[in-house]
């Protein structure tokens, strides 16, 4: 009985741990705040005093106009929901390839072998230098550009995915088979469960790319969208435009990922606490 | 008086009676990265008694994993036969048990998921008589409380029990154990020792257990077998007369005969 009196003393200590965890993760917050609005400010001083030339930087305030404006003209959403779409059909469709392939690949030792050169050498292609043969191939439109994201998902998550189903522990794989598993088994309930951690890594990191991607598409062919008015303020040196697009996909970017950052929390919540951060 | 160990006869390695596990002329050869051939163990002959707990002990690379291998059906033999339950082992058996030295219990999986995985994965019971197995067992190895937890948040004396109620989930007829205590500490290793052989004196399993730490062969075993080092052959057979139920503990401390084995097969083994 001892023990387990030794064991509600350890879990009230790390549920102590966890609280300063908690309390250390909001003063860091506070931190990062004050920073920001101190850069902010520097920011903003710099441009004013003149330090730096308005031609080629936008000071916050102006910034913070111009999205005020393009909200108001009600076009603002046009051009991110135009971006949205692109990143969102192209990151869904490049994560279910992916991780289908991925498993295929890592699954099939033969054919993995067989076509790992390929995979490789797509991977190792700069894709985003495709977006003018996209276009000759699919148009101006919304494929070409959701064709660009896909490209760009689809590589990072098989990688990955073919990755996390070879590095399942063997005394797992040891186990499964001293207990007379199924090789259907083993796939569903040992090697399935232990490469979602990698999936969802790779899911994650290639957001971002899934992002740029469909900026960057619509740099080349876009007649809406984030990418286009990047675009289209520097044609007429509209800088503040220009930050303002940055501006508003960095905050997609942020609150999209904090989003699947909770989400992974919650559905991995099986991992030790320090390999899940 | 004491029976002085030194003059009781050895056990014998066939008891010619009827055997839960039969080893005849066990052979495995291997070939080493350089093409030579050698052998593992050589000419192995073994009966286990239904029921009995028979401990192997013996130098590392003397062949014991490979012996545990061959029975639980994972490894087939160079030469020789093994029968389980009067029936050649070909393959792996739903009715032979193996207990890693790893806890290897599943990390996605809850404490009671882990308990219930051998059931799930060899299709026995229903969900809810899983459910209500592995409650009972967790109960049986002091862990109710816990089916919700995940094993990170276990220590490893606790893992190791959880391993322990897995491995009776399917109440396999034969329990082959590969150093099932080696990852525990020396105070843990005893508290989970007695846990085990409480589960074990109520189930009565037949268990092979190899080991190479004498004092948890004699304090645990029916018969202890010591195997020479490479290759492995049986050196000595003890049966270790010692009254049970038994405690670990209390042998450490308060049993001159347990010393006495202690002394005995270690000389053996220094040979």
């Amino acid at each position: 009985m001892s023990q387990e009196a030794t064991l509600t003393q350890q879990s009230r200590v790390a549920v102590r741990k966890e609280a300063a965890g908690q309390f250390s993760r909001l003063q860091s917050a506070a931190l990062r705040a004050a920073g920001t609005v101190v850069f902010v400010l520097a920011w903003e001083g710099a441009v004013r005093s003149g330090i730096v030339d308005r031609l080629f930087l936008a000071p916050p305030s102006a910034i913070a106009e111009t999205i005020w404006e393009l909200a108001g003209a009600g076009t603002l959403w046009t051009h991110i929901l135009e971006t949205l779409r692109a990143t969102l059909i192209g990151f869904a469709a490049g994560t279910l390839v992916g991780v289908l392939l991925g498993f295929a690949l890592g699954l099939m030792p033969r054919i993995g072998a067989l076509l790992s050169p390929f995979v490789t050498t797509m991977n190792s292609m700069p894709r985003i230098a495709l977006a003018p043969l996209f276009v000759l191939w699919f148009g101006i439109g919304l494929t070409s550009r959701v064709v660009l994201v896909f490209s760009l998902v689809v590589f990072i998550v098989l990688t990955n995915t073919m990755a996390g189903t070879q590095s399942v522990d063997g005394d797992f794989l040891r186990l499964s088979r001293l207990l007379n598993a199924k090789r259907r088994d083993i796939i569903l309930k040992v090697v399935l469960p232990s490469t979602v951690p990698w999936i969802f890594a790779a899911m994650r990191l290639s957001f971002a790319y899934a992002l740029a991607g469909a900026v960057v598409g619509e740099m080349f062919l876009g007649q809406r969208g984030l990418g286009y008015l990047i675009v289209a303020g520097s044609g007429v040196f509209n800088i503040s435009q220009i930050f303002a697009a940055l501006v508003i996909t960095v905050c997609i970017a942020y609150v999209l990922d904090s989003a699947a950052g909770l989400l992974e929390r919650n559905l991995l919540k099986w991992r030790p606490k320090e390999l899940a951060r | 008086m004491q029976p002085d160990i030194e003059q009781t006869p050895l056990g014998e390695a066939v008891t010619g009676g009827p055997a839960a596990i039969a080893l005849r002329r066990l052979t495995q050869t291997f070939r080493s990265p350089k093409g030579e051939s050698f052998d593992a163990i050589a000419d192995i002959d073994l009966d286990v008694a239904d029921g009995e707990f028979v401990a192997i002990v013996g130098p590392s690379g003397c062949g014991k994993s490979t012996l545990l291998n061959i029975v639980s059906g994972i490894l087939p033999p160079t030469r020789g036969e093994v029968s389980v339950k009067d029936i050649p082992v070909t393959g792996v058996r739903d009715d032979i048990g193996y207990m890693p030295a790893r806890d290897l219990l599943l990390p996605w999986r809850t404490v009671e998921h882990n308990v219930e995985f051998p059931l799930e994965i060899q299709r026995r019971l229903s969900p809810a008589e899983r459910r209500q197995r592995a409650h009972e067992l967790l109960a049986a190895v002091g862990l109710s409380g816990f089916e919700r937890y995940y094993p990170h948040a276990l220590s490893q004396g606790m893992k190791q029990r959880v391993a322990i109620a897995r491995t009776f989930a399917t109440r396999p007829d034969v329990l082959l154990m590969d150093e099932p205590f080696s990852a525990l500490d020396a105070q843990t290793r005893v508290v989970v020792q007695d846990l085990f052989l409480t589960i074990w004196e109520a189930e009565h399993r037949t268990v092979v257990l190899i080991t190479h730490d004498v004092t948890e062969a004699v304090a645990l075993a029916d018969r202890v077998v010591v195997m020479s080092p490479r290759p492995g052959t049986i050196r000595s057979v003890y049966d270790i007369a010692l009254p049970r139920p038994r405690s670990v503990e209390q042998l450490l401390f308060e049993e001159p005969r347990y010393q006495r084995y202690l002394q005995r097969i270690w000389r053996d083994l220094q040979h």
